[in-house]
């Protein structure tokens, strides 16, 4: 098992390294010189180009991208172009905004998709089936920004029981954290949950239908048993592979609900460089959501032979 | 579950949010004694590009910047110099120099003594910093002599009027020398303003407390001022209406809502100008004629009433009325709505058939309706506006930069001084003007007032200069846009200042 982690782990270079290429390349085709932001707004010409030559940026793209990897290879991702603050340093002090945003709406979209969606597969075409259907339909099709503004709108401002914006960190206050993360994972994890029901539902049908849980029926097992512990677990690969790809959408769904929010996390980081054409800042964002990504589908992966001992690496 | 139960919980919900949506907060206007303990969070939508005011390169950094750093002038409300850490100035040897006298016993936030050597390295540092983004506002400074420890002259290479109010913007905010050379000046400033700078986070937030030994203790109302960047304003809008925040810029569009909210809404025109800025090395924006044309076809009154709610100033000047360079006598709609005339000129011009041009908009959503505006308003007079949506960040390069569009739908920011937006917006050799265009008439009467020392006389060439400007048809002013904050009932001595939207937070209050 430590041989097959180390041989993804390896194997996770070569495709950092291309990715780092095209993220460099992506970000040089943004329209818009960052010469100009950080020259001012009365600036002379001759002042933008001395900018220019200053940052380097008049240098070869190889020069500049090889420059650029050299750095991130000693975990130096560069300094925002602004306040001279490192990237990483950024980085990190937002990380724990999205990520604990992104994990509370995973757990609330498994919390709700689980019992539903085992409810809705043991009972193929039964009122509660449809119920969840329905509900699942609902919940795809609400747009999250609409989503997040009528729950401020009901919960926050009606109904002042939770705040509408901002955020307090889990080391400050529990309940702080609680009562701001609650509103914002909710409105994330809501399509997700929808996914994974439908996704479970389906799963859970078929393998209901299975001689395997026939089997383990006929031989006396209580039915709770029955569902969970053979038909749950054989259900549960496809939603895993669900959840993996959800896991990174629901960081891409961060930017717009840390929008609404006000929540000062990696996606708030995102779009306020690229506004301001903060390059080494939009690099380093995008590379780390992109090793994140990587490193969930290497969990995802690595959860199949939990699921499914025949996937176990020999 | 039985039908009956999931019927039950149904309707549970639905009560639930039947009750959620029939509750409204009402808030108890009942005045309350100050709390001088209060915090007092702001929500605003612009972020900090860097605290050392040196080398910040937005005018909307002057939010950030104001709380932690004192300036030499200061700048009321109806956008006049008065004093700040200067006590008095005047002019010597017929504007040769300008005399700065200081305010005594003031002192950095670090403890260094603000007197007259820290205020002449302040500005020999902001003249020769590399990056330094108001070097060319202190252009005419050539040399800077200590009198004694509370006097300083100011050099001047010829006499130069504007200095007073350009000392009251970032060239005249004072940084402890002490902190000069600190790495981290970028991230935390260190000046002699009503408050000290605690925290800052890139992209989120500034905690300031306040500096007991401020010299006007009023200034700083509150022991603790947290600056929120929230880039979306209905998300500031919700921050003060939870309670998230104690105040925010809002848009003129969400007036009505924050005061059913029960908000507090201050608005006011600044120094802002919403304008179609034409490059007129361009198209046919050369000729007078088609410039006048395309002013008579734009109903400015009809653009702020249905976009602005009829918040904001319609006018032709790029300046408010009743300000310095307001010239009263041409009126704020000398260029009236009148598409026949329109017409006439074009015709003039030799273009009866009309033309079109290039117009950048901004991306973002509240231009759009100001482009459809314009567009249908000049369609009507045979002109074709071909838009070409662009975001902020690229309108400089490719507009000022590049100069590679005819016209530009933005707002300018504004400048302490008059004549520095005459000078930067219609005389050439700048970046905001793109083309270079002028006219001698303009330049002549722009370095008069530039130049002219006497209050009286050089009101007259200010306003002068705006008439050539406005007769010449340089610019397509639409309007001088109003600036908005919302603040929770409990929040007193929030104001609009000249600067418009840059709001300082002298004399902000918060009841218990």
């Amino acid at each position: 098992m430590i041989r097959f982690v180390l041989q993804r782990l390896l194997a996770l270079i070569p495709l950092l390294l291309i990715v780092s290429l095209l993220v460099f390349s992506l970000v040089l085709l943004i329209p818009g010189d960052p010469a100009f932001q950080l020259a001012g707004e009365d600036a002379t010409p001759e002042e933008v180009e001395a900018i220019r030559e200053a940052m380097g940026m008049n240098d070869p793209v190889l020069v500049r991208y090889l420059r650029w990897l050299g750095g991130v290879l000693q975990g130096d991702l560069g300094t925002s172009l602004f306040s001279d603050q490192p990237v990483l340093d950024v980085i990190v002090e937002r990380l724990p905004v999205t990520l604990s945003l992104a994990l509370t709406a995973i757990i609330f979209s498994l919390a709700i998709s689980i019992p539903a969606g085992v409810i809705a597969g043991t009972r193929p075409g039964s009122l509660a089936d449809r119920l969840v259907t329905i509900g699942s339909s609902v919940g795809l099709a609400v747009p999250n920004f609409w989503l997040g503004l009528m729950l401020i709108l009901m919960l926050a401002i009606w109904n002042p029981w939770f705040p509408a914006t901002g955020y307090t960190a889990l080391g400050d206050s529990l309940v702080g954290w609680w009562m701001h993360i609650v509103l914002p994972a909710f409105t994330l994890g809501l399509s997700a949950s929808a996914i994974l029901t439908r996704q479970l539902r389906g799963a859970m049908v078929d393998v209901m239908e299975q001689d395997y849980v026939r089997t383990a029926r006929a031989k006396g097992l209580p039915y709770r048993k029955v569902v969970t512990k053979h038909a749950l677990k054989n259900a549960a690969i496809p939603m895993v592979t669900i959840l993996g790809l959800q896991t990174n959408s629901l960081l891409g769904g961060t930017i717009i609900v840390e929008q609404i929010f006000g929540m000062p996390g990696i996606g708030q980081l995102a779009v306020s460089s690229v506004f301001t054409r903060d390059l080494p800042m939009i690099q380093g964002v995008v590379i780390m959501a992109v090793f994140v990504a990587v490193l969930v589908n290497l969990l995802v992966d690595l959860s199949y032979g939990y699921f499914n001992p025949k996937v176990r690496p020999q | 579950m039985s039908r009956a139960r999931i019927c039950q919980g149904l309707g549970a919900a639905l009560v639930l949010a039947c009750t959620a949506c029939g509750r409204y907060e009402q808030y108890d206007p009942v005045a309350a004694e100050t709390d001088p303990e209060a915090t007092a969070r702001f929500a605003v939508a612009t972020g900090v590009t860097r605290y050392d005011p040196h080398r910040a390169t937005s005018s909307y950094d002057n939010t950030w910047l104001f709380p932690v750093y004192d300036r030499l002038i200061h700048m009321s409300s109806a956008g006049d110099a008065v004093p700040g850490l200067a006590t008095g100035w005047h002019y010597g040897d017929d504007g040769g120099y300008l005399e700065l006298t200081l305010r005594r016993g003031v002192r950095f936030h670090d403890g260094t003594p603000l007197d007259a050597a820290a205020v002449a390295a302040n500005l020999e540092r902001a003249q020769s910093i590399p990056g330094s983004a108001v070097r060319s506002e202190l252009d005419s400074i050539e040399q800077v002599e200590i009198v004694d420890d509370h006097r300083l002259r100011l050099h001047l290479t010829h006499p130069d009027a504007a200095l007073p109010l350009i000392l009251s913007d970032r060239a005249g905010m004072m940084i402890s020398p002490a902190a000069f050379d600190d790495p981290s000046l970028d991230r935390r400033g260190v000046g002699a303003g009503p408050f000290r700078h605690l925290e800052f986070r890139l992209g989120n937030r500034a905690v300031y407390e306040r500096f007991d030994h401020y010299w006007q203790p009023a200034d700083a109302g509150v022991r603790r001022l947290e600056l929120l960047l929230v880039p979306d304003e209905t998300t500031r809008l919700n921050a003060v209406r939870s309670g998230q925040a104690e105040g925010a810029t809002i848009g003129t569009l969400q007036i009505e809502q924050a005061r059913i909210s029960g908000l507090k809404v201050q608005t006011g025109v600044g120094l802002e100008v919403s304008h179609m800025q034409l490059n007129r090395a361009r198209s046919h924006f050369g000729d007078r004629r088609v410039r006048q044309a395309i002013n008579h076809a734009i109903r400015r009154e009809a653009i702020v009433n249905a976009l602005g709610l009829g918040y904001g100033q319609p006018s032709v000047q790029p300046f408010p009325e009743g300000y310095v360079a307001f010239d009263a006598a041409l009126g704020r709609l000398h260029y009236d709505y009148d598409p026949h005339k329109a017409r006439a000129l074009l015709a003039e011009a030799g273009l009866s058939d009309g033309f079109s041009f290039e117009l950048i908009v901004p991306n973002i959503p509240a231009f759009l309706p100001l482009f459809e505006a314009i567009h249908a308003q000049l369609e009507a007079v045979d002109i074709e506006a071909r838009p070409r949506m662009l975001e902020g960040a690229q309108i400089s390069e490719r507009f000022y930069g590049a100069t590679e569009s005819d016209a530009a739908l933005v707002t300018w920011g504004g400048r302490p001084d008059p004549s520095q937006t005459l000078d930067l917006l219609y005389t050439p050799g700048s970046l905001p003007n793109p083309g270079g265009h002028s006219t001698p008439e303009v330049m002549r009467l722009t370095t008069l007032a530039r130049r002219q020392i006497d209050p009286t006389q050089r009101g007259v060439l200010l306003r002068a200069a705006t008439r050539e400007v406005t007769l010449e048809a340089l610019d397509v002013v639409l309007s001088l846009p109003s600036s908005t904050f919302a603040t929770r009932p409990n929040v007193d001595g929030m104001q609009v200042w000249a600067s418009g939207n840059k709001p300082e937070f002298r004399g902000v209050t918060v009841r218990r």
